[in-house]
């Protein structure tokens, strides 16, 4: 198993192989490699990712039909909040950078770790005493969480439910997130190799730098708002109780001040992805990469901004409303000027439709209809209509699974064979990628119309003119899981039993090529010195 | 969409229409290029790829026409959401009282319903609040919708221009039963509007536990909802929890009247201590309640 053309690879399993002779658990959760932490990340948001699609699935058999009694009203209540408290703050919000951006940040610079690597080891920590914490919230008191991953007030501070144990568990996961941005702005600041200047970042490592920002600099906010609600409900101080001068809009607004800057650190490291596979199997320099890079800083700098228009029935002023109307339709521009480079820079490439690439496409197109649907949401009177209905759970669907999601699977399918050294079966994986693609569009489409047609969120039965359109979404999440077991499968047997990938399988012009399939256990022997863009490939056709 | 019935309607439905216009041709162009670039530029057929990076007008063209077509959307917005939020002057106020999980109208005469009855053509200003957690007034057909937030009154207007009945959802979640928390807006003509507001409200015991909103918590035919059911309740002991420790109360006059003065005192051991209190309730009232409950405590009675 000597990996093809690579002598100096004294052992093949690089980073895989036991340390010093160390062998199980303790070689990964001691470890402050950041390779062994993105896989132990990867590993647990994978795992957590399976369990809140289990609970997506048992939310969609239950609203099949009318008046099923699968599962009791106060159940569905719980597993919808489940649902989104572990796909938000268990997987997306770590998801692309915690993962890849772990294990490709110090490759992608040419560095042999991260700036604070037992820092980098502590997020993990508290990301699974996080993860713990929340599993603790469901199993423990009286009753799982109730209130939505929003945890609205008055009605998160009056429910009987454990929601005091769960906001705790946001409150720790927060840390981690906070930490991995500190850890990724300094380390994009301190350790590039010579020659890395900042217009020769990939756009990848663009996209984490723009997200470590946010996380740094919001994350805090959830954090105070999580312990408010702690406090609230352990002593009882009324600073959201209205009876005794409180304000129950002041929560909205907390809220939200960092969980729409949030929606920017799911999806933006997904952008990041996609600017960064577009390219190699387009064999051409990503179109407009100074566009694309300030894009992402625009992003996450008007990005939080724009928090109040979660907010435009709350009762609050029509003068906010006008404001932050205007700052949505704002912050649209930079995304949408983003398709329009990935789109140029297909054109006139030289384009191998390999899987990461068709993921990539899936991506685009499924954040446009997401993207799209959204300015009707920032429409002001449009907004009224369809805000609390199922059009916002079909725009969020789109942009966070259809986006962030199968900007995640692209990745999976870019940089596993980088992870692991083998390669999957290519046909296989275009083929769930049409079958995800299908039921994705089956589950989230017709949610849109049942939106229109008014039917709210969050409820565990609906009246009969919802039918059909329930009915076609549970047939969706069928496929989808389908699709989804197809694709894992196949990752996963490529992983354990498929052909060496080689250092480079893709042609792709970042430094973690230039390394073994898997890399080693130290990065690069010797500092690499940069000479060129991420996106300079060899000419083709006899002028490489 | 469901049938346009004001004229903000029109108004909101113009904003969408642009919107999902505009948005369909992009989504349109976005795909048709894509397929295309993915066909046209494969490997096979075009083996080396140009190279270009930039394109300043094409940059500049599309920087320019995406943010003015978002501007037009942000003024269509903007425009529907003023027809939405401009209060007509002189129409009738309606209050709204939410709480877990039923609605109540009461009228300038001093009506209370548990749906709200408008006179068709005639604008009805809604002045919204809750008793307890936040909750959402969504009437689709009218493309209204506003919170009902504790410690605050929200405003919002409909006028029906068809009759006919339109259904009021709780938009914002809002405990167990928000997916029950529904009601109807019935609209009919001025004449029988005028006749409906002027009837004397029955003051039978079933006619204020349905005005009141009791019956979406508290079923009749045994079935248990959110609290107890009333069949078998009236006349019988019950387990009350007094300061956490469970006693045993027999459910009688002074009991319902305790509990509408203060449900949270000794809730009921078993389910969740949710109930609101009903201040309002008169002596009178209470007395109807207890005759109803009596009759309903008895039908079990006799099983």
């Amino acid at each position: 198993m000597n990996p093809a053309g690579h002598p100096d690879a004294a052992d093949d399993r690089g980073f895989l192989a036991p340390p010093g002779g160390r062998r199980g658990l303790g070689s990964w959760v001691f470890s402050t490699d950041h390779k062994r932490i993105g896989l132990l990340y990867l590993g647990c948001i994978l795992a957590l990712f399976l369990a809140g699609a289990l609970l997506g699935l048992a939310m969609r058999l239950k609203l099949m039909t009318p008046g099923n009694e699968l599962l009791a009203a106060q159940t569905y209540n719980a597993v919808f909040t489940l649902h989104g408290v572990i796909m938000i703050f268990l997987v997306l919000i770590p998801s692309i950078p915690a993962s890849f951006g772990n294990f490709l940040l110090p490759l992608h610079i040419g560095a042999n770790d991260v700036a604070f690597p037992r820092l980098n080891l502590l997020s993990w920590w508290l990301y699974l005493a996080g993860a713990l914490v929340a599993f603790v919230s469901i199993f423990s008191g009286s009753g799982a969480p109730d209130t939505g991953w929003t945890f609205y007030v008055p009605f998160s501070q009056r429910t009987t439910t454990n929601v005091s144990v769960a906001v705790l568990a946001v409150f720790i996961l927060g840390f981690s997130s906070i930490l991995t941005g500190l850890n990724f702005v300094t380390t994009i600041h301190q350790l590039r190799a010579p020659g890395l200047t900042w217009r020769r970042l990939s756009l990848f490592v663009w996209s984490l730098y723009a997200t470590a920002w946010i996380q740094v600099l919001a994350t805090p906010i959830l954090g105070i708002t999580a312990l408010l609600i702690f406090s609230e409900r352990v002593l009882n101080l009324g600073l959201f109780d209205a009876s005794r001068g409180g304000d129950p809009l002041l929560y909205q607004h907390l809220f939200w001040i960092y969980s729409h800057p949030a929606v920017y650190i799911m999806i933006l490291p997904a952008m990041g992805v996609v600017s960064d596979i577009i390219p190699v199997f387009a064999r051409k320099r990503i179109f407009g990469y100074k566009m694309i890079a300030f894009s992402s800083l625009a992003i996450a700098s008007v990005g939080s901004l724009v928090w109040a228009h979660h907010m435009f029935t709350s009762g609050m002023s029509d003068l906010a409303v006008l404001v932050f109307s205007f700052l949505t339709f704002i912050v649209a521009v930079p995304s949408a000027i983003k398709v329009f480079n990935w789109l140029s820079t297909l054109y006139k490439g030289s384009i191998s439709l390999e899987p990461p690439l068709l993921y990539t496409l899936g991506f685009i197109w499924m954040f446009s209809v997401g993207g799209l649907s959204g300015l009707a949401q920032g429409a002001a009177g449009a907004n009224i209509h369809v805000h609390d209905t199922y059009f916002v759970v079909a725009h969020f669907h789109y942009v966070i699974f259809g986006g962030t999601g199968l900007g995640l699977f692209a990745a999976l399918h870019f940089w596993l064979p980088k992870m692991f050294g083998r390669m999957y079966n290519r046909r296989r994986a275009l083929a769930a990628f049409w079958v995800i693609l299908a039921g994705m569009n089956l589950l989230y489409f017709p949610m849109f119309i049942l939106g229109l047609m008014g039917m709210p969120r969050r409820y565990y039965d609906y009246l009969p003119q919802f039918a059909t359109g329930q009915f076609m979404s549970t047939v969706g999440s069928w496929i989808l899981a389908l699709g989804l077991l197809l694709m894992f499968h196949n990752l996963y047997a490529g992983l354990r039993r498929g052909p060496l990938a080689g250092p480079n399988p893709w042609g792709a012009a970042t430094l973690e090529w230039t390394l073994p399939s898997p890399p080693p256990r130290e990065n690069f022997a010797q500092e690499p010195v940069v000479h060129k863009g991420p996106y300079d490939f060899p000419r083709q056709g006899g002028h490489a | 969409m469901t049938p346009q019935a004001v004229n903000a309607v029109a108004s909101v439905d113009r904003a969408f229409l642009f919107i999902f216009g505009v948005s369909a041709a992009m989504l349109v162009l976005i795909t048709l290029a894509t397929i295309y670039f993915v066909i046209r530029y494969s490997r096979q057929r075009h083996p080396v790829p140009a190279d270009f990076d930039h394109n300043l007008l094409a940059e500049i063209i599309w920087t320019v026409i995406p943010t003015l077509l978002v501007l037009a959307m942000f003024y269509y917005g903007w425009q529907s959401f003023s027809a939405l939020r401009g209060m007509p002057e002189g129409a009738m106020e309606v209050k709204v009282l939410a709480r877990q999980w039923s609605w109540s109208f009461t009228y300038p005469n001093g009506r209370q319903s548990p749906e709200l009855y408008v006179p068709v053509g005639q604008p009805v200003r809604l002045a919204i609040t809750s008793t307890d957690v936040i909750h959402g007034f969504y009437v689709p057909a009218f493309r209204v919708k506003i919170d009902a937030v504790p410690g605050m009154t929200t405003q919002a207007w409909l006028r029906a221009d068809q009759p006919g009945d339109y259904d009021i959802y709780c938009s914002v979640y809002c405990g167990l039963e928000h997916a029950r928390m529904l009601s109807r807006v019935r609209a009919v003509s001025p004449q029988e509007f005028e006749r409906w507001l002027v009837q004397a409200p029955d003051q039978d015991g079933e006619a204020i536990a349905r005005r009141e909103g009791c019956l979406a918590c508290h079923s009749t035919d045994g079935s248990i909802l959110v609290g107890p059911s009333f069949k078998g309740l009236f006349g019988h002991q019950t387990t009350v929890l007094d300061q956490g420790r469970p006693v045993q109360v027999m459910v009688d006059a002074e009991f319902v009247r305790q509990v509408l003065a203060d449900p949270s005192r000794r809730p009921t051991q078993g389910f969740p201590p949710v109930m609101p209190a009903y201040p309002h309730i008169t002596p009178e009232q209470t007395a109807a309640l207890v005759e109803y409950l009596k009759a309903l405590g008895q039908e079990e009675h006799q099983h």
